[in-house]
Order: structure tokens, then sequence, then C-alpha cells
């Protein structure tokens, strides 16, 4: 893959930023992401995440399966903040 | 020595340097740059990476209208203040918004009461040119507010900034003036000579032998103040934050609490939550974070959120700064305080003050590390 | 171009014909279809242009997980066209970078 390719299609980085956050020497996936900010777009990285892991193995001659992903974080999908503000639950009183 | 050392001569000296500053975040990372920049030589150590406390789980105000007391306030603005002088130096930019102040908005008549009381005896410092908004000049600064809003608070010194591009921008400011950065490197104690003065640093990849030890710990500071014996009195408390997918601008103006960053997401916080929680994220809070926003921003009740994340921040007993030397272990100093992001700019000048010429000109009398401590008075400022 | 006869799936089944609005222009669809397939049916390639770099995009997952193909429709913005069913007189239009204001207004404001 070249340099110049995109890896994060919605924040628009390239394999070279990519590649200039280990050589600054970031080491894991939460590193590269805050300082590329790959993974940070509208898909959260459900696109480059695998991507980036696997460059963050090759340029850190670690094997993938040592590559920790990024913290997990909630929602799984984008939910509307029309839907977690009207949450209805057993105590509600509306 | 005291406990949490090991003894010297089993531990390898894998750097020898004058300052080491334990901490890589918004606070240690400014630190090391003025202590370089002061012709220090300075070894940044953190267990992790650059910022991977506080300084990158926040939203990025660089804000001081509402704190309290006024003298707190001072330090904020003077803070604030600082944050253009060192951006410019620093060469990069930072998303630092200045020009149009800051709004602290009021969603209730007693909101605005509360908040122009509060500007009132913020007053009280000359440096202080904060002033209650009208409806009308709020929707003037803030296009995308709600119409149902009664106010707002509004200083020209408040703003925001991006707190990952400034920790970042620091850590190569830093790298450039020849700081050391030790990165995977885990305090584990302190070697003391029998003067209880700081003689090196013990960590999880060795010892550094050094003159000064500077506390910039953040939330995990109380720790690092244990090994020598210290009580600093703070906690962690859990913040919590959603994220919202990228919008086109219609809240321009830094705003506490809810703001749009110049990348078009919304950050709907916060959350202040006492102290033993995990950095994990609740579906409670989701739900007050959600509604807050819509109260404030109701264009975003159609936006989706697509992050929700939580962070530990330090909480100081009193909400005030620990910052100053420890007389009675000479060579360590504490730089520990809330609002790290907006601070983090002066505490790098007062901590290379002290360092350097052994005085500030910073008032910082009410920030003494060992207030809360049985050889300081022992409340705080409670 | 649309799949008439699929050598695994068989023959075609669609929804009644009804019309969006893309970009001003009427174009036809079948109920409930993705949206992006009633776009790419008649030819439509590009669904959005890059905040930063300002380049086209359009589909590339096509299961709702990428965003490439996000536009705004009824006022709504990064729409995935590809899991979103086309209803009538839905009003889709070529997302550029963030989007618009005003259409966020349309959609927003209204329960005030």
């Amino acid at each position: 893959m070249k340099d110049d390719e995109l890896i994060c299609r919605c924040e628009e980085i390239t394999q070279a930023e990519i590649k200039e956050a280990i050589k600054f020497g970031l080491k894991t996936m939460t590193e590269v992401k805050r300082f590329t900010r790959a993974g940070m777009g509208l898909c959260q990285g459900m696109t480059c995440g695998r991507l980036v892991m696997g460059i963050l193995a090759r340029e850190t001659n670690q094997p993938l399966s040592e590559v920790k992903p990024c913290t997990s974080r909630p929602p799984v999908r984008p939910v509307p903040v029309s839907v977690l503000a009207n949450r209805v639950t057993d105590d509600d009183q509306n | 020595m005291k406990a949490g050392n090991q003894r010297a001569e089993v531990v390898k000296t894998i750097h020898s340097t004058e300052v080491v500053v334990i901490g890589a975040g918004a606070v240690g990372c400014s630190i090391a740059y003025w202590l370089a920049k002061r012709g220090k030589d300075v070894a940044l150590v953190d267990r992790g990476g650059p910022g991977a406390g506080t300084s990158m789980a926040t939203s990025g105000l660089v804000w001081s209208s509402y704190k309290e007391p006024y003298t707190y306030m001072e330090l904020n603005l003077r803070s604030s203040l600082l944050w253009p002088k060192m951006v410019e130096e620093l060469g990069e930019d930072v998303e630092l918004r200045q020009d149009r102040g800051g709004v602290k908005l009021c969603l209730t008549e007693e909101d605005y009461i509360n908040l122009e009381a509060l500007a009132e005896r913020q007053r009280r410092s000359p440096l202080f040119k904060g002033r209650m908004l009208s409806p009308q000049e709020v929707f003037e600064l803030q296009p995308g507010v709600s119409r149902q809003i009664v106010g707002a608070l509004w200083s020209p010194h408040d703003g925001d900034a991006n707190p990952i591009k400034w920790v970042f921008a620091l850590v190569r400011g830093c790298k450039r003036l020849g700081v050391k950065i030790m990165r995977d490197a885990e305090v584990t104690g302190f070697d003391l000579d029998e003067s209880n003065r700081v003689k090196g640093v013990f960590t999880s990849r060795g010892r550094i032998e050094t003159e000064y030890a500077v506390n910039a710990g953040g939330a995990w500071a109380g720790r690092l103040a244990e090994m020598v014996g210290v009580t600093l009195g703070l906690y962690a408390s859990r913040g919590q934050m959603l994220v919202s997918e990228p919008a086109p601008i219609v809240c321009p103006t830094p705003m506490s609490i809810l703001r749009q960053v110049p990348d078009g997401h919304f950050h709907m916080g916060v959350t202040y939550e006492g102290e033993g929680f995990e950095a994990s994220s609740t579906l409670e809070a989701a739900e007050q974070l959600a509604k807050n926003a819509i109260k404030m921003v109701p264009l975003a009740r159609n936006l989706s959120v697509i992050r929700h994340f939580a962070g530990l921040r330090p909480m100081p007993r009193d909400g005030l700064p620990f910052l100053g030397p420890i007389p009675h272990v000479p060579g360590y100093y504490v730089a520990v305080s809330h609002s790290g992001n907006t601070l983090s700019a002066i505490h790098g000048k007062i901590i290379s003050d002290l360092i350097v010429d052994g005085h500030t000109d910073v008032p910082i009398a009410d920030y003494d590390p060992l207030r809360f401590d049985e050889r300081g008075k022992g409340e705080g400022h409670l | 171009m649309r799949i008439e006869d699929h050598p695994i799936l068989g023959k075609a089944e669609w929804g009644r014909k009804i019309t969006l609005i893309v970009d001003g222009e009427p174009i036809e669809a079948f109920e409930g279809e993705p949206i992006a397939a009633a776009l790419i049916a008649a030819g439509h390639r590009v669904f959005h242009y890059t905040t930063k770099r300002n380049e086209p995009r359009g589909v590339f997952c096509a299961l709702g997980r990428c965003t490439d193909c996000v536009m705004t429709v009824d006022g709504q913005i990064n729409v995935r066209t590809c899991v979103t069913p086309a209803r009538d007189g839905m009003v889709v239009k070529t997302q550029i970078g963030l989007g618009q204001w005003e259409d966020l207004q349309v959609c927003g404001e209204k329960e005030e």
C-alpha cells in the first residue's frame, strides 16, 4: 500500500500520517488515534481500525495479536440525542 | 529510606538529569517545556504515553470566569492570557479560540441571578471583564442556542482549544528543547538522601538520578505524594461526555458544558461524579447529558451521538491547586490541580520560576501542597 | 442499471414506484429499497464531498459501516443512504462537507 493511500476515510488520514505517529514514539492504537484522528470520524474506526492495527503491527514489529484495539466505548452505532434523552425507565414519572 | 523506595545499590541507574517531571499530561509537558526553556536538563516521565490521563479525556476549555474565589479566577485568567503566547512559540495550530470570548448559559431565572451574583464577586479583581448578556446578545454570538434561554455570563477572556493538539504541540516543543521523554516508565518510589533530599526517582525502567522531582501526576498525584509520606488531599472524579456526529457550525462561540468544536462535533458534557469510579460510561449519564444538550441547543436533538467517553479528573478537596515545594523533602515539587488544561500554561511558568529562581511572581500562597497534610494546617481551605 | 434476474436471488420483486427529489431533480425509485440503490440505478455516483479535501465519495462498503454514502435526507445530515429505505417525496441532497445549517433547522426546531 502506498503512503498516500487513505486509511481513515472519514477523517481523510493517509498511511504516511499513521507512520508519522509511530515515528513520533506512539505505540498503541489509542495513541495513534489521538495523534492522527484516525478513528474519530463518523464511522468511529469501523473501516480503518483493522488497517491501523496492521500498520502498527508491521511498523513496530509486533504480531497483530499483540496490538490492542482502542478503548471500547458506547454507542455501538450512532444513536440520536433525542433517543437518549427520552429513555424511559421503570421509575419514570412522566 | 521511605516505603515504596528500593535500595539504590540494587537498581540500575539508567539516566542522569537535573529535573524529573512525572506525568506527561498538559501540566507535566508544560512544566518540562518551561524548565527546558530556562536551561534545565529535564526528563519527562510517564507510566504510559503522552496525555494518557485527564488531558486527552477532556473537552478543552481555557476558562476562568466562573471559577471561585476571585483569586483562583485570576490564576486561570492569567493562564488563559499565557496560552496564545505559548501557542505562538510552539508554532502549531491547537484550535485555540479566544476571539469571541466564552459564554456560560443561563437556562432559568435562578441561573441568571446566581451567575450575576458570581460576576459581582469576581469584580473584586480588576482583571475580571465578564458581564451578563441578554438573550438577544447571546443569539448574536451563538445562533444555534435555544430561544428559551434567559441570558448568559460572558467573558472576553474565556475560550477553548483542542487539548490533544495542545499536549502534542507541547511534546514537540519539549523534544526541540532536548527534554528526554521516557514513556512506559512508572514511578515506584523516590531515592532520598540522609537529609531527606531528592537524589533520584525509581521507575519501572530503572533509576533516574536527579536533583529535582516534580509531581504532575494529576488524578494519580496522591499516590506519588504518599511515596514521600505526604498527604495531598485530592480524589479522582469521573466526568462523562457525549460526542456528536460532525454538524454544520451553528455554535461558533466557545461555551462551557456544551460546545461545538471547529470540526463540527458537539461535545455534550459533563458529569461530576464522586470518588472511586472507573472511567466507564453509564447510560444514566448519557440520558442526562442528552437532555441538557437539547435544553441548550435544540438542534442537537436530531444529531447522533457517535461516542460516549469518560475520564478521571483530579479534584482537590477544596477545589484549589497544589503548587510548590515540599520543604521537608527538598527537591520535591508538586503541581496538581483541577482545570489542568487551562492552568497548564501558568503551572509551567510557576514551577520553572520556583526551581530556577527560588520564587515566583504569581501568587501561590493559597496553594500550599501541605495544607491537608498533618505537617500543614490539615484542613485545606474547607 | 438494475439487476432484474439474479443467478441466486432470482427475479427482482420491487414495491410501488415512488419519486425522490435528488438535488432538485426527480428520480424514480421503488418504495423501501435503499436510497443508494435508487441513486445508482439513476446513474448517480457522487453522494457527498469530504470536509477536508473536498473529494467525492460514493458507495463503499454498502452495509452501513463506512459512511462514504452519506447524504442529507429531508434535512437530516449524514444519512447512510445504503441502509436507509426510500420513501415517496424524500428530499435528497449531495452533502458538501458538514452539510447546511438550513437543513438542520428544518428538522431541528420543529418541536420547540
